[in-house]
């Protein structure tokens, strides 16, 4: 499994380099130019290019992305043109606040998610499955910033349970919690609802297989039958989807701090990209590229606990 | 006889004390301001935003500043002398003054910010003229120009010629700006920045130096300072009617109504100034034709640009210049005014005709040697701008001209502009000064960088010569006197149409915040963020 491990993170070197070739190219060819960005519109073209020579811009692109990428390598992910100060502690800064948002989010939406969605499919066309379909309906069909507004309205503004925006300040800490919950809600509750949907179908395409018909007529409870053996298999295409749903998360989550005020690197990146900040955004992007093949890695490396028959070649 | 009195003489002094002790600003306290944008740093050179300006002036300090009557008047110098040929500043520095640690600031302090701020600041350009910046002695700073530029001082109250300590940016290193401290000389200093929520500044108790102007001339009345990064509008908003944030520099107008039916939020809005703009591109046909530029100067009708496009906050706008900004002509705005077209439908299509525009098929577009006058409108997406493109393109149609709509995001949009992709935009720009604006939008040296309409062409030559004359002519009287002609000619070349003069709205908790209104009472108070050292006003009422 080690070589496994390694071999997949070898791998992970080329998709980050591709992945970071392709922002770079990206970033440089939709018009805006940073120096003027920052300067203002007030600056005569002698002034932009003075900054466009102080930011390195003036140099061949070649030149330019073969600085970028040795430093990736060395550790130096560049300086952002608006703060003037190294990138990868920026990014560094925001990313528990991050990655706290997302996990809860993800938490959310599994925990409701999975077992609402079994729910439905043992209780297919009663009250409590068209319950959950109408709602998982209503869940996907909502736009996450109009979720937030409202969830925002409701529980800050009318019945004053939670705060408004900000984190709270620290991680895990009793004004941290509170102030993460709404912003988790909204990003994990439409998450959840596609789980519902989800874990539903393949429940239900589970429970009509030959083997659950033998487990029930061997006599075991239902409870070990759904949980202790259509579960179990029903689980692989949600781990599959959960790894889709990650780095989709991620994104989500720069919409939710942006409204809820939370710290995280979302915020950072938008104000980045409005600005043309390019490193800032290259290097999120290469972040969000190591999520992306970690999360890929968890959940391939999560198929062998749940199915036994999963080698690692 | 005696005791009849003595209960009325006695409620009366109850009255007066209670009087006196409501009057006086309260110490203590921290005020939370709700801020639209976060600065990418606090270091004065780092950018040109306004909320960075907005927190420097706390922290940082000028070496003159702007009364509330707009005068000049020096803050950490007493005085200063010029040269007879113009050439030679010399400023004489108030001793005593210290930075936030101690360090006492002498002539060289200067010579290291605003070599700083010449050398690599963003507003390079602004210090053109200067020479050299020298310490004759601890306490007399001596400025040297290239050529007679009597608005050097009045350019040095710029948001990026701060006075810092070389020693605490050396030692900063990257982080200065970023990271306390930043050791400024202004009522407050950098306690604690937790990017992306909030920005924390703590009261200098030994601060005494605030400007003669300023009720309170030091310490600061408020302990703490937070200024919360909410940058969705409708985040900020609640968090002010829910009382977390005390104070807003900006409140869209859609969300209006929540902070005025809110209890106890005051809500006052000013002309900014600033200038809404219809802008030409005149290197582009058919608008090389000023007949054309004079037909659409004079199609567009701004009260429902105001009305529909703003809901009403803000004024339209005549002439290339906001009565908000210093320089605007008030004792000769009609005479001003009279040189820009007037709104007339029928002189436009007239105009349109005469530059040889005729509507030949009858399908209400109009055509020369065998060409539609379609026209391509770049705007900015979100707020108004969108529904300021849709109304200009209904009042073209009108006479005939057929508007295509861009909406693009700001870089892109500035990114367009440069390259000149554009036939017409639409933008706001405005600046304090108008002595600087105008040069910036109009100036034909600014073609290729703040003036998109890149008009050589027709009256350029002679608006670019008052523009410079206005810069060097010694007295404000004359200077301002070759801006109004300028504004003239501007009106005359007709690249820009000016459209509306948008209301700067600040919301405020009045039963928590004492003296916002003395600071926005001050010259620059149409806009919070240029409110010089508004911060020695506030109070938190107890």
């Amino acid at each position: 499994m080690l070589t496994y491990i390694i071999r997949r993170l070898l791998w992970a070197i080329p998709t980050v380099v591709v992945i970071a070739t392709i922002v770079f190219v990206l970033m440089r060819v939709i018009p805006g130019d940073p120096a003027l960005l920052i300067i203002g519109p007030f600056a005569t073209p002698e002034q932009v290019e003075k900054l466009r020579v102080q930011f390195g811009l003036d140099e061949p692109l070649v030149q330019q992305y073969v600085t970028w990428l040795w430093g990736l390598v060395r550790g130096d992910w560049g300086k952002s043109f608006q703060t003037r100060s190294p990138v990868l502690p920026l990014l560094a800064e925001r990313f528990p606040k991050t990655l706290q948002l997302t996990i809860f989010g993800l938490l959310i939406s599994l925990g409701i998610g999975v077992p609402l969605g079994i729910l439905a499919a043992t209780r297919t066309h009663t009250l409590v499955d068209y319950l959950s379909t109408a709602t998982a309906v209503f869940g996907i069909s909502m736009p996450m910033f109009w979720l937030a507004i409202v969830l925002q309205l409701i529980f800050a503004v009318k019945l004053h349970w939670f705060p408004l925006s900000g984190s709270g300040g620290g991680l895990l800490t009793s004004a941290n919690l509170r102030h993460l919950v709404l912003p988790g809600l909204s990003l994990g509750l439409p998450y959840a609802a596609q789980y519902l949907r989800f874990t539903r179908s393949t429940m239900l395409e589970i429970l009509g297989l030959d083997y659950i018909k033998v487990a029930r007529s061997k006599g075991l409870s239902e409870r070990v039958v759904v949980y202790g053996h259509a579960l179990r298999n029903a689980l692989i295409p949600i781990v599959t989807l959960l790894g889709l749903r990650i780095p989709w998360m991620i994104g989500g989550a720069v919409v939710i701090e942006t409204i809820f005020a939370w710290p995280g690197m979302g915020s950072l990146v938008v104000r980045a990209i409005y600005n043309r900040d390019f490193h800032v955004v290259e290097g999120f992007m290469v972040f969000l590229a190591l999520m992306v093949v970690l999360s890929n890695l968890i959940v391939d490396l999560l198929y062998g606990i749940l199915n036994p028959t999963v080698r690692y070649d | 006889m005696k005791r009849r009195w003595l209960v009325p003489a006695a409620l009366l002094f109850l009255v007066a004390v209670g009087c006196t002790l409501v009057a006086q600003p309260q110490v203590g306290g921290r005020l939370v301001w709700g801020l639209y944008e976060e600065p990418s740093t606090l270091d004065p050179i780092g950018s040109t935003l306004a909320v960075q300006h907005m927190i420097n002036d706390s922290i940082f300090e000028h070496l003159c500043d702007f009364a509330d009557d707009g005068t000049l008047q020096p803050l950490l110098c007493d005085s200063w002398s010029v040269s007879e040929d113009g050439l030679v500043w010399d400023v004489y520095l108030t001793e005593g003054i210290t930075f936030h640690n101690g360090k006492l600031v002498t002539a060289a302090d200067w010579v290291y910010s605003f070599d700083r701020t010449r050398d690599i600041g963003p507003r390079s350009g602004f210090y053109a003229s200067v020479d050299e910046y020298i310490a004759v002695d601890d306490y007399t700073l001596r400025i040297t120009l290239k050529s007679p530029f009597p608005r050097i001082l009045e350019i040095l109250t710029l948001g990026d010629a701060y006075l810092v300590d070389k020693d605490t940016v050396e030692a900063m290193g990257d982080t200065f700006g970023v990271e306390a401290p930043l050791n400024g000389t202004g009522p407050y200093m950098l306690k604690e920045w937790v990017r992306g929520e909030y920005i924390l500044l703590e009261r200098w108790e030994d601060y005494d130096h605030g400007p003669s102007w300023r009720t309170n001339q030091g310490p600061a009345y408020v302990e703490e300072v937070m200024w919360r990064v909410l940058h969705e509008d409708s985040t900020r908003v609640f968090e002010l009617t829910e009382g977390n944030v005390d104070i807003s520099p900006y409140v869209p107008f859609s969300l209006y109504s929540v902070a005025q039916n809110a209890p106890n939020i005051e809500l006052v809005e000013r002309v900014r100034d600033m200038t809404y703009l219809l802008g030409m591109n005149t290197k582009r046909a058919p608008l090389d034709d000023v007949m054309v530029r004079w037909a659409i100067a004079m199609a567009v009708t701004r009260a429902p640009i105001v009305q529909v496009a703003l809901t009403g906050h803000g004024e339209p706008g005549y002439i290339m210049c906001s009565p908000s900004q210093l320089g605007f002509p008030h004792d000769t705005y009609e005479e001003v005014k009279a040189f820009y077209p007037p709104e007339d439908q029928d002189r436009a299509r007239m105009y349109l005709q005469t530059a040889g525009w005729i509507d030949e098929d009858g399908d209400g577009v109009l055509e020369k040697d065998g060409e539609e006058m379609r026209l391509v409108l770049y705007a900015q997406t979100g707020a108004e701008w969108p529904l300021m493109a849709q109304i200009l393109q209904s009042q073209l149609a009108e006479v005939g001209i057929v508007i295509e709509i861009i909406s693009i995001e700001t870089g892109t949009f500035y990114g367009a502009l440069n390259t000149g992709e554009h036939d017409l935009y639409l933008g706001m720009s405005g600046y304090p000064f108008g002595l600087d604006y105008l040069p910036f939008r109009h100036h034909t040296r600014s073609i290729g960088g703040s003036n998109p309409s890149f008009y050589d062409v027709e009256l350029a030559s002679t608006i670019d010569r008052l523009l410079d004359i206005a810069q060097v002519l010694p007295t404000e009287a004359g200077r301002y006197g070759a801006l109004a002609e300028a504004l003239k000619f501007v009106g005359q070349a007709s690249a820009y149409v000016p459209l509306a003069w948008p209301v700067y709205p600040v919301a405020w908790k009045r039963d928590r915040v004492g003296g916002v209104e003395e600071a926005l009472d001050s010259i620059f108070g149409t806009q919070l963020d240029f409110t010089v050292l508004d911060c020695l006003e506030y109070y938190i009422k107890q």
